[in-house]
């Protein structure tokens, strides 16, 4: 762990590494170090300029995380696709232009993000086209076929587009809490001048595409006017209401958060919550984590040569701490993570440095020299970043675009095992990424006490500065002494899952598992000639939700509940003999997954009425008569 | 029930009291004196009117029996039959809806007081009579239950006629209409039907 001086960073560079030097002497015990591996694994980007974002995603689910890269076009370049680099353990190929995700429309992409439009468990794109001169710079949406190839499928946005747009970041959630993902995008219009220091009189122009659940999107406004030029933006809940927020970095008009009523309709509460940014400042980035590990979303907003940190108490924000940089860089995109593995988040800043988390919040930057950071230094107009344990060794490895130079790749080398990682494979309506879902991590048999907080993440999409982090929650597991944690997941419809006993160097993969549909039952006689048997007959349907369905379990809950039968997963039927024809009975169904994990149960009530006669002979399966 | 009993009765005395009021020539085969005893064997045919039945195990079902018969002439060729027999069905079927195998045994005894009309090389017959009906019903291993059995009682109205061949020996053929319901288990079960048969008799004169 590195320890250091929380205090503003020096003017002069000698000072600087001289500082870090006292500390590396003073306290030297595991150091965070990254090597510069970009050329290694050839992922600079194109003609090494344009890069403007970076999302890391398994886009063809092959357990190795992919790089997207969100270029814009440059001087003379007008049209710069992006770049779709596909790991293949030891090296990285741009398949973008072969796989349909090249995006090549006039000006480029900003911002861009992989998500589970049509929950089949895998992640598509929207990819988002800026104004830059040239129409149409329409929005895109892209479907993932499963082995990532994308198909483009922007007609289902209705109604079409018909507006140039000038779209920078934008943002991934199911907002209005329906059960699937719905699309926020930023600028709204062509061409707004982003230089302009001033708000804009608000316009209310549809900036969503609510997801209707069956392959469209509807354009709409909720809420969110447009009221000046727009940078990144990004989603979270910051007042634990169990609905997704939306904040965003914005130029001329005060960054500001936005509250979900829960219907997906919002509300500007920046002002009310103690998000006091003033206007006219150039902010580009902005980010939620919960820093002091309370459980809580703080803010991180960066630009203007600085990153303004608030603390959130009771769902109300505090300025604590202003960062600031020598480097003559803006600040664009602010990325949390745990990259000692000491349980809290610590901060890097695009084209800077690693700063270190004192666990409550505090930063102190980590000289280059022992962060091997140089080269971040270099970057001549650093953008956007984003985290990703690329080589699955345990530990966040950092991606970062340049407008004007190479792209980098910092591989941390801490390869420690002190780590926990929770993978979203499907959520409670089928998504893989699980956007929306909390993890908590707690000291093992403490749950739910505060101060065995280990870490508290809420899986996003993209975020800060046209960031988007590997949809797989990483949290820093020291195993001194044996340690164990636990693991509670909660999902945005409020289920939980809890992983208890976890050891560290350990990925939980988190799925759920759904209830069986269409459970349907029947009381029905089978006659012989002396004796009159009343069956019940239980049927029901496999839920689509489901992939890894093992078994189905039967139970009758008249009394308790009583487990009738274990029926394989290819068995959707169960005939109870010889009941009572006058009685009510209430039966559940479940199903129960490769990792034993049991459903909720589907319930029937099958009530005390006539057996319906049903005969089978000659073919027939059809009602009879009902008697009485 | 009373009114299904006079009416046959009534059938078999009508026809006593005709055969009484008039003398017939007859075609003489046998004695003179005919009465006699005789025992025969029957198959034939027994069509069960319950629909369940048909449902479960068919139409019909062929049965074997026996039967023995006293007749004592009123005055030739009329005269008044006394007749008890029993036959026994065994019919497989399958449950409605499980199909699972089913095996029926019903046995049947009868006891009948009948008009005959023997002109000593043919003869015709009609009456009623009572019924007793035992049944068992065998299920399959994977059935609630292993069997049932049980009994009812039930009328009947027979008819037919013989063929004698020799003096002891004749062929028999008769339809028999049994009606034998019952609600005891709590359900309506229907064991009448029709049954048509054919059978050969020995004659003991005495």
């Amino acid at each position: 762990m590195i320890h250091g001086r929380n205090r503003r960073f020096p003017r002069s560079r000698s000072g600087l590494f001289l500082c870090g030097l006292i500390g590396t002497a003073l306290f030297c015990f595991g150091q965070v170090h990254f090597t510069e591996v970009s050329a290694q694994f050839d992922v600079r980007g194109h003609s090494y300029f344009g890069g403007q974002g970076v999302s890391w995603v398994d886009v063809n689910r092959d357990g190795r995380i992919d790089i997207f890269v969100k270029n814009q076009g440059a001087d003379g370049f007008p049209e710069f696709p992006d770049i779709l680099y596909i790991n293949y353990g030891s090296y990285f190929v741009d398949e973008a232009d072969g796989r349909g995700a090249a995006d090549a429309y006039a000006y480029g992409t900003q911002g861009a993000v992989f998500v589970d439009l049509d929950r089949d468990r895998d992640f598509d794109l929207f990819a988002s086209t800026t104004y830059g001169g040239i129409s149409p710079a329409y929005n895109h949406l892209y479907r993932n076929n499963g082995s990532a190839f994308f198909e483009d499928i922007t007609s289902s946005i209705v109604p079409a587009q018909t507006t140039d747009l000038a779209t920078c970041g934008v943002a991934a959630a199911d907002f209005d809490g329906d059960g699937d993902i719905d699309l926020y995008f930023t600028n709204p219009l062509p061409n707004p001048d982003p230089f302009n220091p001033l708000p804009s009189p608000p316009q209310s122009l549809p900036n969503f595409y609510i997801n209707n659940g069956d392959g469209t999107f509807n354009t709409e406004y909720r809420g969110i006017d447009w009221t000046g030029f727009t940078q990144g933006a990004t989603t979270g809940d910051y007042d634990g209401d169990g609905d997704i927020d939306i904040a965003q970095a914005m130029w001329g008009p005060p960054s500001t958060v936005y509250r979900n009523n829960g219907a997906g309709h919002f509300r500007n509460v920046g002002g009310q919550i103690g998000i006091s940014v003033s206007s006219g400042e150039f902010d580009n980035g902005i980010v939620w984590a919960d820093v002091d590990n309370d459980g809580d979303l703080d803010l991180a907003i960066a630009g203007a040569g600085r990153i303004a940190l608030y603390r959130n108490t009771d769902n109300h924000y505090s300025l604590y701490r202003t960062i600031l940089w020598d480097r003559p860089i803006s600040g664009f995109h602010v990325c949390f993570g745990d990259f000692d593995n000491d349980t809290d988040l610590d901060l890097y800043l695009s084209g800077e440095n690693v700063y270190e988390n004192d666990g409550q919040g505090n930063f102190t930057v980590v000289p280059e020299a022992e962060s091997g950071l140089e080269d971040s230094l270099t970057m001549l107009d650093p953008r956007g970043a984003a985290l990703a344990d690329f080589d699955g060794d345990g530990d966040l490895d950092i991606y970062v675009t340049d407008k004007r130079g190479y792209n980098r790749l910092f591989r941390n080398d801490l390869n420690n095992s002190d780590w926990i990682e929770a993978e979203i494979r499907s959520d409670p309506h089928g998504h893989v990424g699980g956007i929306g879902a909390k993890l908590d991590l707690y000291l093992a048999g403490h749950v739910g006490v505060p101060t065995y907080l280990k870490g508290h993440r809420e899986m996003t999409g993209e975020y800060g500065y046209l960031g988007q982090d590997m949809p797989i929650a990483h949290f820093g597991a020291p195993a001194a002494e044996g340690a164990k944690y636990d693991l509670r997941v909660t999902f945005l419809d409020g289920t939980q899952r809890l992983y208890s006993g976890l050891t560290p160097g350990q990925k939980v993969q988190v799925a759920t598992i759904s209830p069986p549909l269409n459970l349907r039952g029947e009381k029905i006689e089978n006659k012989a000639l002396f004796y009159r048997e009343t069956l019940i007959e239980l049927t029901w349907e496999p839920n689509p939700l489901n992939d890894d369905v093992q078994k189905h379990k039967v139970y009758e809950l008249n009394q308790g509940q009583n487990l009738l039968a274990e029926l394989p997963a290819n068995q959707f039927s169960y005939t109870l003999r010889n009941t009572d024809k006058t009685k009510v009975y209430r039966f559940a169904v479940t199903a129960v997954d490769s990792q034993s994990l049991e459903s909720e149960p589907a319930t029937i009530t099958v009530n005390g009425e006539a057996p319906v006669e049903r005969s089978k002979r000659h073919g027939l399966n059809k009602t009879l008569r009902e008697r009485w | 029930m009373v009114r299904k009993i006079i009416l046959p009765l009534s059938m078999a005395f009508l026809c006593s009291g005709l055969a009484l009021s008039k003398p017939q020539t007859r075609i003489k085969l046998l004695p003179d004196e005919e009465r006699y005893f005789t025992v025969g064997l029957l198959g034939g045919i027994c069509s069960l009117q319950d629909q369940v039945f048909q449902e479960l195990y068919g139409k019909s079902a062929p049965f074997f029996g026996a039967e023995m018969t006293l007749r004592f002439p009123i005055r030739e060729p009329h005269g008044m039959d006394i007749a008890a027999g029993g036959r026994t069905l065994t019919k497989k079927g399958l449950t409605s809806y499980t199909k699972e195998d089913l095996s029926l045994r019903l046995t049947d005894l009868s006891l009948s007081l009948r008009y005959s009309y023997d002109t000593g090389r043919f003869a015709i017959f009609l009456g009623p009579g009572i019924e007793y009906v035992t049944y068992k019903e065998t299920y399959a291993e994977t059935f609630p239950i292993d069997s049932t059995n049980g009994s009812h009682t039930g009328l009947h109205l027979t008819g037919g006629a013989y063929v004698h061949l020799t003096s002891g020996l004749s062929l028999k053929g008769y339809f028999k209409y049994c009606r034998v319901e019952t609600d005891k288990l709590g359900f309506r079960i229907n064991l009448g039907g029709t049954e048509w048969g054919v059978g050969i008799l020995y004659r003991f004169y005495f």
